[in-house]
């Protein structure tokens, strides 16, 4: 029997698929880029496409697929733009975002039990009838699934700054681990799938601490200069607010070509502050304090937050693609890294924007607008995105995530606990079908991949014209390479 | 006229970040969940297109075709994306090219040759019709009734007649000379055959001097209101009804004491942002308490009524979902504002064996007028 037939044996005709068109769209995320380039980092389409309804369901599919060595890529809602949920080597494609139920709200205890495919804007709603909220939401909420959330960290978005990341809040997990054992983890150990990026288990159902509702008071302050901005920030990381965002003169001159009435100034912060410590007023005095620019209006401010979503996408049309990196940072450096960013990125129409972290640290998005159509100058302007995280990295910050983009770079980012990594990893996927080519192991050399990026800023057209034969390459061949780079059997 | 698409849809199709927003509200991304059946999905799929790695097959027709034109993906879209463009587009030129997929032909052949979608008689048109109504009449007003209050929903129109009789308002019905709307040929991208049927009806509104055109039906209501000619004046007859609540002509004598949700349709809501008056004319019936759904006006989720004729089973399971909501709300009665909606959440109930009364709003008053 195929592997299409005897996974419909598990889960039914109508969760599985093996169309084209659906094999195509589940061979790529976020990110902007031709096949060609997704084709070197050793990306194909999936063989089957799943979308289980439950965590039997899931650990039936595990089971089933490590007796058999077929790779299995977990996805949410696939908004991430690392590649994190690109099938390396063909396989299984999880699509977890048809498990949403919310199992349990337990407003006595202060808890919610959800299955993991649920979206954080279909849960936030839901208790907040109950009079609830939670401590860290991301700010693609109507698409992003909490399961998408936990594996990528869950530390920048919409309460971090005040409560911490989502990994704080978790009160348990239960996993679908490589062989189809589930298990049930405890504060603690859950942190070990915390951001491992669907390598380590498939996250299924997680029980999630919930705060109680207060009053939101929505602050926006615009600068006469950057220093004074970011001197706000820092300041800012001492106070935790719940929610804060910044964004430089270039990101809201891009609002403003969209129709913002927001003003102009060199920098605007947006704050949210909520009561539930019953300070607020004091909260707010001091902000105003630390905050030296001018307070725009509370309407102005709540149209901010009611954007929140929004923000960071509604200027697209105007490249119309997007090219970005999520860097997090501490506050503390934003000035030196920003000025740095600036030198390299002139010439190119870039701007910035930034969601607060936990522990100080700010989530930075240097964006820059482009067109893809324009193959050569979109290839060199991706060749820029390497150059961002360096930068990132001078100032003692780092990319947000690995997926499948940054996993040659684990070793300047994890060091020595590489190798401690991969030895988690060997114990939790021995056969290493979890996800593979991201996170812990690379299909591409780093030294080869500098090679490629010096390639497409200085020789554009010699590097599109290999990507294109790279592209030709069937897809089986392909995913023979990646296993041979691997060394996997 | 396929570059002019081409050129058309390429900003789009690039300026669509694949954020999925759209997945949100989307009632096909809910329930059959599969990407290629999502906004973001078929964009993505369009890229592939325009560089050439897919054609119009007929499996990536068919799937511009599963999409119910709801637009909520619109609604939400960061990027400001008009989704319903790209697609009307693409229907448009699918037709042209001579590829409506075949779970369309049968509606289409049923328009254009019969003028309703359901392949019944012309001349049966006005047959529930009281006599005195059967000859239309030079009036300014007129009563639009639309195929499904014509053909099966009768009791729609027999209970608007009964509310305006009820308080002398002065109107006229077009009986058999009324022809569909247009809509479900406008949606399938049959263009020029929707705008002969507009044409049909166009001459008969202007032969009895028509100036104000109210509708039962919201796809007739948002198909009068933003493909006929502008000089008509358009209502919903929720918004008539309203206005006469209001002008005290319309008082509701009796008690409704019940729990309603009301269900912002895709056409009267999100189509022509007519939000309120249904609402108003609900809270002006005493003793009704209104409840509201978790997502509605302009985030309300479709019922899955576009898909009653070409997949009946994916309109009732959309259906369902809606249903369970209302009851999660503590609903005793849906109301809508749209036989289509009417006819498919009852499927929807009667599929869960759920309790719940669907009723349209104007199938409420005439026992409360009395």
């Amino acid at each position: 029997m195929s592997v299409y037939e005897d996974i419909a044996a598990i889960v039914g005709e109508e969760r599985i698929s093996e169309s084209n068109l659906d094999r195509i769209c589940y061979s790529h995320d976020l990110a902007p880029l031709p096949d060609d380039l997704l084709k070197g980092f050793g990306a194909t389409k999936p063989d089957v496409v799943v979308r289980p309804g439950n965590l039997s369901h899931v650990a039936d599919i595990m089971k089933y697929a490590s007796g058999k060595n077929i790779p299995v890529s977990p996805r949410g809602g696939g908004s991430w733009g690392l590649g994190g949920v690109i099938p390396v080597g063909g396989g299984i494609v999880l699509d977890l975002s048809g498990m949403n139920r919310i199992i349990e709200v337990n407003i006595e205890d202060e808890y919610v039990t959800v299955e993991t495919g649920v979206e954080w804007k279909r849960l936030t709603n839901a208790i907040k009838k109950h009079g609830f909220y939670v401590g860290a939401c991301p700010t693609s909420a109507p698409v992003a699934t909490v399961g998408g959330y936990i594996s990528t960290g869950g530390s920048s978005g919409i309460g971090v700054s005040q409560h911490g990341p989502l990994g704080d809040h978790i009160i348990s997990l239960k996993v679908v681990l490589a062989d189809g054992t589930v298990v049930q983890t405890n504060p603690w150990d859950s942190w070990v799938f915390v951001g491992s990026e669907g390598t380590l288990g498939i996250v299924c159902e997680a029980t999630i601490k919930i705060f109680k509702k207060s009053k939101m008071k929505h602050m926006l302050f615009g600068f006469d200069s950057l220093d004074a901005g970011l001197e706000a920030v820092i300041k800012l990381n001492e106070i935790n607010p719940y929610y804060f965002t910044i964004m430089d003169d270039g990101f809201i001159r891009l609002l403003k070509e969209k129709g913002s009435q927001l003003p102009e100034s060199k920098m605007i912060l947006s704050i949210t502050l909520n009561d539930m410590d019953g300070v607020q007023e004091e909260k707010e005095k001091i902000i105003e304090s630390v905050c030296r620019g001018t307070r725009l209006s509370d309407d102005m401010a709540e149209e901010e937050w009611e954007n929140r979503y929004k923000t960071a996408l509604s200027i697209k049309s105007l490249g119309p693609t997007l090219l970005t990196q999520e860097i997090r940072l501490p506050a503390r450096f934003l000035g030196q890294a920003l000025s740095e960013w600036k030198t390299v990125l002139k010439g190119k129409r870039f701007a910035f924007k930034g969601v607060c972290s936990d522990n100080g640290a700010i989530n930075l998005f240097p964006v820059v607008l482009t067109d893809e159509r324009n193959k050569n100058e979109f290839i060199k302007t991706l060749s820029y995105t390497r150059e961002i995280a360096r930068i990132g990295r001078k100032y003692n910050g780092d990319v947000y995530g690995i997926g499948l983009f940054n996993s040659n770079q684990m070793t300047d980012i994890h060091g020595k606990s590489l190798e401690v990594m991969k030895e988690i990893k060997m114990i939790l996927d021995s056969k290493n079908i979890l996800n593979p080519g991201k996170t812990v192991e690379s299909p591409i050399p780093d030294f080869f991949l500098s090679f490629i990026f010096t390639l497409m800023k200085h020789a554009t057209p010699l590097f599109a014209f290999l990507a294109k034969s790279v592209n030709r390459l069937p897809d089986s061949f392909v995913n023979n390479a990646s296993k041979f780079l691997k060394g996997r059997k | 006229m396929k570059q002019q698409i081409n050129d058309l849809i390429s900003k789009d199709v690039y300026t669509c970040a694949s954020c999925g927003f759209c997945r949100f509200g989307c009632p096909v991304s809910k329930n059959v969940g599969f990407e290629s059946q999502t906004a973001r999905g078929r964009m993505y799929l369009l890229k592939k297109y325009l560089e050439g790695g897919l054609e119009y097959d007929k499996d990536l027709i068919e799937s511009f075709y599963t999409c119910a034109l709801c637009g909520n993906c619109n609604e939400i879209c960061p990027t400001g994306v008009d989704y319903l463009e790209i697609v009307s587009h693409l229907r448009k030129q699918f037709v042209e090219s001579g590829k409506l997929p075949e779970s369309q032909k049968m509606l289409r052949d049923n328009l254009t040759k019969c003028g309703n979608p359901f392949a019944k008689d012309k001349e049966e048109r006005g047959a529930w019709l009281p006599p005195q109504y059967r000859e239309p009449k030079k009036s300014k007003y007129l009563y639009f009734v639309g195929c499904s209050s014509s053909y099966s929903s009768t009791r729609i129109a027999k209970s608007i007649m009964r509310i305006l009789e009820s308080v002398k308002f002065d109107f006229t019905v077009m009986g058999n000379l009324e022809s569909c709307c247009g809509d479900p040929l406008f949606r399938m991208g049959e263009e020029d055959q929707a705008n002969a049927l507009m044409q049909k009806n166009i001459d008969v509104f202007d032969n009895l001097g028509v100036e104000t055109i109210f509708a039962s039906c919201a796809g007739c209501y948002k198909t009068l209101k933003n493909k006929f000619p502008k000089k008509y004046k358009v209502l919903h007859i929720t918004q008539l009804l309203h206005q006469l609540v209001e002008q005290k002509t319309l008082v509701f004598k009796k008690e409704l004491p019940n729990k309603i949700i009301y269900f912002d349709g895709c056409d009267i809501g999100r189509h022509c942002k007519t939000y309120e008056e249904p609402r108003e004319l609900l809270k002006a019936i005493p003793g009704v308490e209104l409840l509201e759904f978790d997502y509605n006006r302009d985030e309300a989720m479709c019922c899955g009524g576009p898909f009653a004729a070409s997949d009946p089973n994916l309109a009732a399971k959309i259906a369902e979902d809606r249903v369970r909501e209302a009851e999660e709300q503590g609903a005793e009665i849906i109301a809508t504002a749209c036989p289509t909606c009417m006819v498919n959440l009852r499927e929807g109930a009667r599929r869960i064996g759920s309790e719940i009364e669907v009723q349209d709003i104007t199938l409420m008053l005439p026992k409360l007028i009395r």
